[in-house]
């Protein structure tokens, strides 16, 4: 399924996106587009600007140049306040969960709630628990961040999430360090929301394994374009030289194992030509 | 939840007690207290001059603290200060000719108001009025007598700015006080010297208040103590005419200089003894009224 | 980056901190209007950077006091006027040790605190969190946490103030023996409420708060998001609080005194 659908069924579009942070080129003109009620993987070598590409989406970061609409919206030229009306449709899982450390976890996953609606404790009470015992921790809505394992601090900031039932999540490495069975718990989450809620779903992630089980769509991107995308089972027959390195795994490539560097035998001292 | 309130109630302590200091700060440490006591009664008592006496300062009954200096004023139309004394309800058996007096704590103390008890069967009620009283004496005033150098000094005043003349400023400068009877009643606008007369001319501010100061009063420069700042004590003639704006005070006595005295001191020699004890003891001037 | 800062001087460094923290300044006072709907985070503020820095305010507010107190009677009772010393102390402390210490210790309780956290809530992404939940920082972290410094400061002034005068009376009258009467009418007659205790203890004090809680604020935020740098930043606010409390007690006791 190539990205050949009608312009209404996607949600992101991004078009000529170029960034350049400290001198390097993180985006040359990058373009993009991300369906509606899909799952997408963003995917590529450490390094290549995956959460910054995210960041853009969000609006905390503005490129250089180029067009990021979201839901029809230009993000780049939002005001600060309309940009917040969109955020409030978006819901974001970081790395490392970002739970606010001051409260337990119902006061976290409701922090949203409290900030946004003037809901009756009552409402809130039931939502909260209702998004809580959705990613299956209603029982620990009392703990406070500091008492919860990763893969359970990764699962209240996914309910913390969904809690205003947001149009797009975007993951950012939802995978990385959780055993295995958070791995599957998160995984299964992903795409149960995905297919009871219709909620598009972008992650950022290197687990190949994970991605395959639950991604409808994967873009692989590297020296900031899109060298590749397809459904999981075709992205990898494509045929070029970063499909076959990224998907194979093959340490050398056009992501070169040697950082640049000078020249060796120089920098060891030894004569040119030789020793 | 509540935890919250928790926050809520702390914080809502937190600011209650910072603003009771606050009041506490303003009200009880500060020139706007003017504390009350519990039980107390008031007694007037006039002095011709209450010297250094502060409000608040201690009444003492053969040395020991029975009340407070309530307020000083000055008695309108008289070089008078009208002292209100605070006195505790458990001394209420003071006999009505008592003699109230303003005393010193050593040379450079506070001063007090003492009373000695008098035979009275009498007692001072609520509001009397203790008629004997004995008020502070200037050092200048102490020391000049005792050198002889010619009791009160010699010069004249007015009601709104008056010039005078003297030999010797000391350090007298703009903005000192002007007292009568030791009660500020107006300031030094400038000292200046005169060309012409080869001496100084301060003029006095005097306020509008204290307009029935007789035009032979005097004006002498004094020492808060010994080593305090200097002002002007204008001492009250008995001429009918009054002080007017522009005029210029006649009588008039200088700065004295302590070098000076302690050198006749010194040439006199023999009133050593004396003069410790005049000093020590605040020679007593009755002042009745 | 780095290179560049470490090729600058230190007045460099100093004079791009003070600019930025003063453009700093000034977002958070635009956040302030924002900020209002979250009132119980400013209270709640109110009560981590206030009530909980009474207790070593009041402390160090008695022993100032007494230590005063007896330094102060030693050295009157040679000119016989040791009733003076209970004035001498309030004076003292209203005028300049009240707000300064109490300044310079709420910055290393208080101030470092804010610190630490703010910085802490930047390295785990907490910040960033708010951000994408449509929550500005800027009003919800840094605005209550500014405030309540502001608020804080002229009421831990006046406690302090307040248990200074009491350990000063507790020295002098009930230890040292002077008059109590003499000890309270001295102070009462001398000490003025507007040049002492407003210009003195609210005024100054309101100025630092400010200053303190605005540096903690700062350098929390903009703290590196790694552990040492937000150990570093909160360093920093001790160091950057302490000199501009003292620079600014100058510059204030010449204009307002």
């Amino acid at each position: 399924m190539n990205a050949a659908a009608s312009p209404d069924d996607m949600l992101i579009r991004i078009r000529g996106l170029t960034t350049v942070l400290s001198g390097k080129k993180v985006f040359d003109a990058l373009d993009m587009d991300i369906p509606r009620g899909k799952v997408t993987a963003i995917m590529g070598p450490s390094g290549t600007g995956k959460t910054t590409l995210l960041k853009h989406i969000t609006g905390q970061m503005r490129g250089d140049a180029g067009q990021i609409t979201v839901d029809g919206r230009n993000v780049p030229e939002l005001s600060r306040e309309a940009l917040y009306e969109l955020r409030e449709k978006i819901g974001y899982l970081f790395q490392n969960s970002a739970l606010l450390t001051d409260y337990d976890v119902f006061e976290n996953v409701a922090f949203p709630l409290r900030q946004h609606t003037k809901l009756p404790e009552v409402l809130i009470r039931n939502l909260v628990l209702t998004k809580l015992q959705a990613v299956g921790l209603r029982g620990a809505a009392q703990l406070m961040p500091s008492e919860l394992s990763g893969g359970m601090a990764r699962r209240v900031a996914l309910a913390r999430a969904i809690v205003f039932d947001p149009m797009l999540i975007l993951y950012d490495e939802p995978f990385v360090g959780i055993d295995p069975i958070a791995l599957n718990q998160v995984l299964k989450l992903i795409r149960t929301l995905n297919e009871t809620l219709g909620i598009t779903s972008v992650l950022v992630a290197h687990e190949l394994d994970a991605i395959k089980h639950v991604a409808d769509h994967i873009f692989l991107i590297a020296n900031g374009k899109v060298v590749a995308q397809g459904d999981p089972k075709t992205i990898a027959d494509d045929g070029s030289p970063w499909t076959r390195q990224f998907f194979g795994g093959e340490a050398d490539g056009p992501v070169p194992f040697q950082y640049p560097a000078g020249d060796y035998a120089e920098a060891l001292g030894f004569p040119r030509g030789g020793a | 939840m509540s935890q919250r309130k928790s926050y809520a109630v702390g914080t809502g302590l937190f600011i209650v007690l910072g603003f009771a200091a606050l009041a506490y700060l303003a009200t009880q440490t500060s020139s706007v207290a003017n504390r009350q006591q519990g039980a107390s009664y008031i007694v007037d008592a006039q002095f011709e001059n209450i010297g250094q006496l502060k409000e608040r300062a201690p009444v003492k009954i053969a040395g020991v603290r029975v009340g407070q200096v309530q307020s000083i004023a000055l008695v309108p139309g008289k070089s008078v200060a009208d002292v209100k004394l605070s006195i505790d309800k458990g001394y209420a058996t003071i006999p009505a000719d008592s003699v109230a007096t303003i005393f010193t704590s050593g040379l450079l103390g506070d001063q007090y108001v003492g009373i000695e008890y008098g035979h009275d069967k009498k007692y001072v009620a609520d509001g009397g009025k203790l008629a004997l009283t004995r008020s502070t004496q200037p050092l200048e005033e102490m020391l000049s007598k005792f050198f002889g150098a010619g009791g009160a000094a010699d010069n004249i005043g007015g009601t709104y700015e008056v010039t005078a003349h003297f030999t010797n400023v000391g350090t007298l400068s703009a903005g000192a006080p002007v007292k009568m009877a030791g009660v500020p009643i107006g300031q030094v606008v400038s000292v200046r010297a005169e060309p012409a007369k080869l001496d100084a001319v301060a003029t006095l501010a005097i306020d509008n208040r204290y307009n029935q100061i007789p035009d032979d009063s005097a004006a002498a420069v004094f020492t808060s103590g010994l080593i305090g700042s200097q002002y002007v004590a204008i001492q009250p003639g008995g001429s009918p005419d009054m002080l007017k704006n522009g005029d210029e005070m006649i009588l008039t006595q200088s700065a004295m200089q302590l070098e000076d005295l302690i050198g006749k001191f010194l040439v006199n020699g023999s009133g050593g003894g004396d003069a410790r004890k005049d000093a020590g003891s605040s020679t007593p001037t009755a002042g009745k009224h | 980056m780095n290179a560049r800062m470490a090729n600058d001087n230190v007045v460099t460094q100093a004079l791009g901190q003070i600019g930025s923290c003063g453009l700093f300044l000034l977002q958070i006072l635009a956040a302030i209007p924002r900020s209002l709907r979250y009132g119980r985070e400013t209270v709640r503020q109110l009560w981590f950077v206030g009530a909980m820095s009474l207790t070593i305010i009041m402390t160090c507010g008695l022993f100032v006091g007494m230590v005063l107190e007896l330094q102060l009677y030693h050295v009157l009772s040679m000119f016989g006027s040791t009733s003076m010393s209970g004035t001498v102390v309030a004076i003292a402390t209203y005028r300049e040790l009240g707000p300064v210490v109490t300044a310079l210790l709420f910055a290393g309780r208080a101030g470092t605190a804010i610190t630490a956290e703010i910085g802490l809530m930047r390295a785990t992404d907490q910040i960033a969190a708010m951000e994408l939940m449509a929550v500005d920082p800027l009003a919800y972290v840094a605005a209550p946490r500014f405030l309540a410094g502001l608020v804080a400061m002229p009421l831990l002034c006046c406690v302090f103030c307040a248990l200074a005068v009491f350990g000063g009376h507790l020295v002098g009258v009930s230890w040292l023996g002077i008059d109590n009467g003499t000890f309270w009418s001295n102070m009462t007659a001398t000490v003025d409420v507007w040049q002492d205790i407003i210009s003195g203890v609210i005024w100054k004090s309101l100025a630092f708060g400010a200053v303190v809680a605005l540096i903690a604020v700062f350098q929390g935020y903009t703290a590196p998001p790694t552990s040492e740098g937000v150990a570093y930043a909160t360093t920093r606010t001790v160091v950057a609080s302490s000199i501009a409390i003292l620079a600014l007690d100058f510059v204030l006791t010449a204009f307002l005194m």
